[in-house]
């Protein structure tokens, strides 16, 4: 702690205190609660009493399933291992892909492939390689297959390539070998597979159904939800508008942080002062965010903008009740939210400038513009990155605070027959199927699953990209 | 310096009573039971009607305790609310239902058929209910719910407009064609501030009504009575007639509305500021109106009947609104303490404070015979003409009104294709054709759930 | 150096300074504003009016804010103090120690980033209904979700591997365990990381909104946000003043918890990055 010499008290023991205090905090909550926390324990203890019953009806399921289901699956299962084995160790360093024996790599592909299908194809009782099945959901089903077996595929994968310098143990940075990691390890993975992993499951199986809430019946769909979702014309339309507020979001609130931050990062008096400033929107919710932009755009001359607009130029927009301009409402209320955080990290990143670079470069004679392009943006990057990616992620889930406090109908209807909304975004039409009464609840689940995978693979692909680009100072 | 620690977390300690959990206090030996209704603004006049008659009934029972709730005035929330508390362990008890939520109520299986419960002297009130009323919700077979807040609609005028227009408040327009008639005149008039000649929420449940009116029905198999619902009737000449209507209606500037689809109040309250000459609401409405007009608009309305598309179409409407339900998987005790509350509620003395005190029609045919004895549809006659319409409707299958699994889905696809016409100016019969698919998908939708 | 420039950009600060706080001052004005006011042509914009106090009381007693801020203040700290506590634990253990399984194990949380609750709110519902907890205990099945994150844990594991190994020789040669280790050494050169992951625990919580109306709470267990949203009730007319009252009471709380904790939030980060 940095005020050493004004605190009253040693540093040790003011952490003392703080951890005696935290820990009788946590004490004087859970201890009450000690029955609601012997619920979460009974719940674990059948669900691991109930392994073995799990895996006799696995058994039991294979040996009953058609045979020719099964087999399809596995055959799509190992080709595309196999196929897609085969490709990766020619990408990456052949030599030490499994010792240079690349035959070996692929039979190991296949192998991981076929098994790897069973792990979503299991659940789905392999109805889509069942002969009625339609061509929609074979397509589907072959998708999904090959999402299996990529689970299996990737840890295969890793094993084989090899882990370079990973066999250099530190020895001296470790503890001795003890069932301590273990134990430090177990409230975080209980957490997370209870709350985590179990509901992720859940939701998948559901995908699986037709269920409409509040009715006790459902009936299994195989791949009917995700073939229902490609041709909806709704869901289409949702996922532009989703993609279109997205992209703006993204893009006007980091050039407008990025700007502000250059800005706040001058050698100033008070900087500290204007930074505090210029941050703490971050602090303002998603709902009171919509909450205060519903006031201001409000229609008629009440509202704070259509007066100013009124009194200027005459105009008095629809914000909300127009189709075209609702989104942008959104946008706007979306990246006011977002300006104090990028703002905070973008400072934080010009502050790890080199001024000896920026000085090298502005002897050579360059100017402030392309010193910034140059210099400054490139050693950003990290920052950047990391903020894309929360960006992306809050106008793909947190902005539903917002587009449910502006528009809670999802937004003025345009399309045939009005069935979609301007601000329908993904999450708020998934909120809506998942949760409304008579809405088909199963859809919902299905739409997750593809939010889900969408997110999922833009995250996976920025590392891989980006990261590349991304240059590290020192 | 372990000292301080203990001290601190002695100190954490005193912090319990803020932490620890709500709820688990001992078993309390009264009964007691949770009311959910759509009237949370404090100001509501309803509202208020609602606890005083809660609390007479915990003055007669003492045994019992009534905890009325409400957050929300949307019926497919408390509805939604509802389900997901019971789903929780936390199910409340008497809840009021949307009449379109009906059939979705007894297919969820969360509810108990109150006519098992009721005693046989609760049970012989039952013909007493108003045919119409009986005639929608069935009750003559079972008993699912009882209705509580019933309503028709009504129209208002604003008589000084019409004389400024040239026309006679006492005889208002009672047909489509008349209103674009009498619009006509009305903006032609130049009246200043107005915004549009007539105005009324965008919801499903006027459009139903012109179609009860034209004797046609909104789903099939007589509106979902004699066997469920497989198809919506959307796309039929008896809609077009509505939509072409209104589509007139707006392209011409006559119709106007708030921007919000199905709000009631800020329709209301565009007619009694003034905005508007004519007004289409529900007649629960109507104390409302009749207290804000002369103070926000310094006029006194007129109250008419609900127009017809045309001069025969004399089918009758439907009544709208709500009824009270119990919810299942509560203790016997509390379940019957829930049914004898709701009776007391929908008794003959309670409808009728409830009528004037809010302006939903008394359900109970004794309730009329005795406000009329006092003279109040006398001094109140606005409060009788939709009550009067109800009544002199002949019961069938198309005033009955619709009853089926996917109302709220369609309904709201309606919604959409009305909000398409007047907003996005779609080609009304592209809009209807568009929504009667999406109303048959979610119809076919809902029976593959079901199943059987 | 010049010393005319340096004018220029103070003006240009307080201009983006004033335009950021735009929408918050002006929620501010009109939560002094009555129900009528608020809707007067043009917008009542200087000076405030006088019904500030009248509006919070509103909110307080008939809305319950107190208990909401109360809930919601409980569930924000139950979760900073577990979620920093787990996931410190978990990378200690996944920097100081090799034991079988661990490679499995990290990308068993690594996985987890890829599911974000958001999206997992009906089955954790239904997980909730299967517990009870939210009739018996709805502030356990507001937190216990919250209570691990691969976000904490990789967080601290890159804290942890920046720090010189040389400390772990000289605390085994004292005789140090892992605990006494963490508690001792670890722990205060972490501060502007905890800090840093506090503020930003606290405020994600203290934001929770669709969790809370999934589990259908009864008024007085719910959250603050859900509050916010409830003031919006358009019974008779949305009380615009009180909305906006609503707002900024809702607001104070993790504004204070920022501005608290502001160096370690500004600093914390700079470790962040691979060094």
């Amino acid at each position: 702690m940095d005020d050493d010499s004004r605190l009253p008290i040693s540093p040790q023991a003011a952490q003392r205190v703080l951890l005696g205090a935290a820990l009788g905090f946590l004490l004087v909550f859970f201890v009450p609660r000690l029955d609601g926390l012997a619920a979460l324990w009974d719940l674990l203890r059948d669900a691991i009493a109930g392994l073995p019953g799990f895996v006799v009806d696995v058994i039991d399921y294979y040996r009953a399933a058609p045979g020719e289901q099964v087999a399809y699956s596995a055959l799509v299962g190992a080709i595309f291992g196999a196929v897609t084995t085969a490709l990766v160790a020619g990408v990456f360093d052949p030599a030490r892909f499994a010792h240079g024996r690349t035959w070996l790599a692929v039979l190991a592909g296949a192998g991981a492939g076929a098994l790897g299908a069973q792990i979503l194809m299991f659940p789905a009782q392999h109805c889509t390689y069942a002969s009625d099945i339609g061509g929609a959901q074979f397509r589907v089903g072959l998708v999904v297959t090959a999402l299996g077996a990529l689970a299996l595929l990737v840890p295969v994968w890793t094993l084989l390539r090899g882990r370079p310098g990973a066999r250099v143990q530190h020895v001296a940075g470790h503890f001795k070998r003890s069932p301590l990691p273990y134990v430090f390890l177990v409230p975080t993975v209980i957490v997370l597979a209870v709350f985590l992993y179990y509901p992720a499951a859940q939701i998948m199986l559901v995908s699986l159904r037709r269920k409409i809430f509040p009715l006790p019946q459902e009936r299994f769909a195989c791949m009917q939800n995700y073939v229902d979702l490609a041709s909806d014309a709704v869901y289409r339309n949702s996922f532009a508008s989703t993609l279109y507020i997205t992209l703006f979001v993204v893009l006007f609130s980091l050039a407008i942080a990025l700007a502000i931050a250059v800005l706040a990062s001058q050698k100033v008096k008070w900087a500290g002062v204007y930074r505090t400033l210029l941050v703490w929107p971050y602090a303002i919710s998603p709902v009171v965010t919509g909450v205060i932009f519903l006031s201001m755009f409000r229609e008629g001359g009440a509202g704070l903008l259509n007066w100013a607009l009124g009194s200027t130029l005459g105009i008095n927009p629809g914000w909300l009740t127009d189709k075209d301009l609702a989104p942008w409402v959104i946008v706007a209320a979306s990246v006011w939210n977002l300006l104090g955080f990028n703002v905070l990290f973008y400072i934080a990143g010009l502050q790890n400038i080199p001024t000896d670079l920026l000085e090298a470069a502005s002897l050579d004679g360059a100017g402030r513009v392309r010193r910034f392009w140059r210099i400054t943006f490139p050693l950003l990057s990290p920052f950047t990155f990391f903020l894309l990616v929360t960006n992306v992620t809050y106008s793909f889930y947190g902005i539903y605070g917002v587009v449910d406090t502006l528009t809670p109908q999802g937004g003025p209807r345009f399309g045939p027959g009005g069935e979609s909304g301007a601000t329908n975004v993904l999450i708020f039409k998934l909120y809506k199927d998942a949760f409304d009464t008579g809405a088909p609840a199963g859809l919902g689940a299905a739409q997750a699953v593809v939010l889900f995978l969408m997110v999922a693979t833009f995250t996976v692909l920025q590392f891989r990209f980006l990261e590349r680009r991304v240059t590290y100072e020192g | 310096m372990k000292k301080l620690t203990l001290v601190i977390g002695l100190l954490a300690c005193c912090l319990a009573p803020l932490l620890a959990p709500v709820g688990t206090l001992g078993a309390q030996e009264a009964v007691e039971i949770t009311f959910v209704h759509i009237f949370p603004d404090e100001r509501d006049i309803r509202r208020s009607t609602v606890e005083e008659i809660a609390a007479a009934f915990m003055a007669e029972n003492p045994g019992v305790t009534v905890n009325v709730q409400t957050t929300t005035d949307d019926y497919s929330e408390v509805f939604e609310g509802a389900l997901r508390a019971a789903e929780q362990g936390n199910a409340p008890y008497v809840v009021q239902i949307e009449d379109s939520l009906t059939q979705i109520a007894i297919d969820s299986q969360y509810f108990v058929k109150i006519g098992d419960y009721a005693s046989e002297e609760q049970l012989a009130t039952i013909p007493d209910i108003i045919a119409p009323m009986r005639n929608f919700y069935n009750l003559d077979d079972e008993i699912w719910g009882m209705p509580w807040n019933a309503s028709n609609p009504v129209m208002f005028i604003n008589p000084t407009m019409f004389e400024a227009a040239g026309l006679d408040p006492a005889s208002p327009p009672q047909t489509f064609e008349e209103i674009t008639a009498a619009c006509e005149a009305i903006m032609s008039a130049e009246i200043e501030n107005l915004g549009g000649c007539i105005n009324w929420p965008v919801n499903s449940w006027l459009p139903e009504q012109w179609l009860a009116m034209q004797n046609a029905l909104f789903v099939n198999n007589d509106n979902g009575r004699s066997a469920r619902a497989t198809e919506a009737y959307i796309d039929t000449p008896e809609m077009a007639r509505v939509f072409d209507w209104w589509n007139d209606l707006d392209d011409n500037g006559y119709f106007t509305y708030s921007g919000t689809p199905g709000a009631y109040t800020p329709e209301g309250l565009l007619f009694v500021t003034k905005k508007t000459a004519i007004h289409l609401t529900t007649s629960a409405a109507i104390s409302n109106i009749f207290s804000f007009a002369p103070v926000m608009g310094q006029f006194t309305p007129v109250v008419a009947p609900f127009p017809k598309p045309y001069a025969e179409a004399t089918n009758g409407i439907t009544a709208g609104g709500a009824a009270v339900w119990v919810m299942a998987g509560h203790p016997d005790a509390e379940t019957q303490a829930a049914v004898d509350f709701i009776f007391y509620l929908t008794n003959t003395e309670n409808i009728k404070t409830w009528h004037k005190a809010s302006g939903y029609f008394p359900v109970r045919q004794s309730a009329i015979d005795e406000l009329e004895a006092e003279g109040w549809f006398d001094e109140n006659p606005a409060y009788f003409i939709p009550l009067q319409q109800l009544l002199d409707s002949t019961p069938n299958p198309a005033n009955a009104g619709a009853r089926f699994g996917a109302a709220s889905q369609v309904r709201a696809t309606v919604i959409d294709a009305i909000l398409s016409v007047i907003d996005n100016d779609e080609d009304p019969a592209a809009a209807m054709a568009a929504a009667q698919d999406r109303a048959n998908k979610a119809i076919a939708d809902y029976n593959s759930v079901i199943g059987g | 150096m010049n010393r005319r420039p340096r004018y220029g950009i103070h003006l240009a600060l307080i201009v983006v300074c004033l335009g950021m706080a735009c929408p918050a001052l002006y929620a501010l004005q009109v939560s002094t504003l009555t129900l009528e006011e608020a809707f007067t042509i043009p917008p009542k914009l200087f000076p405030p009016s006088t019904d500030f106090v009248s509006n919070v009381r509103t909110l307080f007693d008939g809305q319950h804010f107190g208990r909401l801020i109360a809930n919601t203040l409980t569930v924000a700290l139950v979760v900073v103090v577990g979620k920093t506590a787990f996931a410190m634990l978990a990378g200690l253990a996944f920097v100081y120690f090799q034991f079988p399984g661990k490679w499995v194990l990290f990308f068993f949380v690594l996985l987890t980033l890829l599911m974000p609750t958001e999206l997992l709110l009906v089955p954790l519902s239904n997980l909730i209904a299967d517990l009870r907890w939210a009739s018996d205990d709805p502030q356990l099945a507001l937190t216990m979700p919250f209570l691990a994150s691969a976000l904490g844990v990789f967080l601290f594991r890159q804290h942890f591997r920046n720090i010189p190994r040389e400390l772990l020789e000289a605390a085994q040669i004292d005789g140090a365990g892992p605990l006494r280790y963490l508690l001792w050494v670890l722990l205060p050169m972490s501060w502007n990381v905890i800090g840093a992951h506090a503020v930003i625990q606290f405020i994600s919580m203290w934001h929770q909104y669709a969790w809370p109306i999934f589990l259908q709470l009864s008024p007085e267990d719910q959250l603050i946000q859900v509050g916010v949203r409830n003031s919006v009730i358009s019974g008779t007319q949305t009380d615009f003043g009180l909305l906006m009252a609503a707002g900024v009471v809702a607001s104070i709380p993790p504004l204070v918890f920022f501005v608290l904790l502001q160096k370690q939030f500004m600093s914390g980060f700079a470790l962040m990055r691979d060094k």
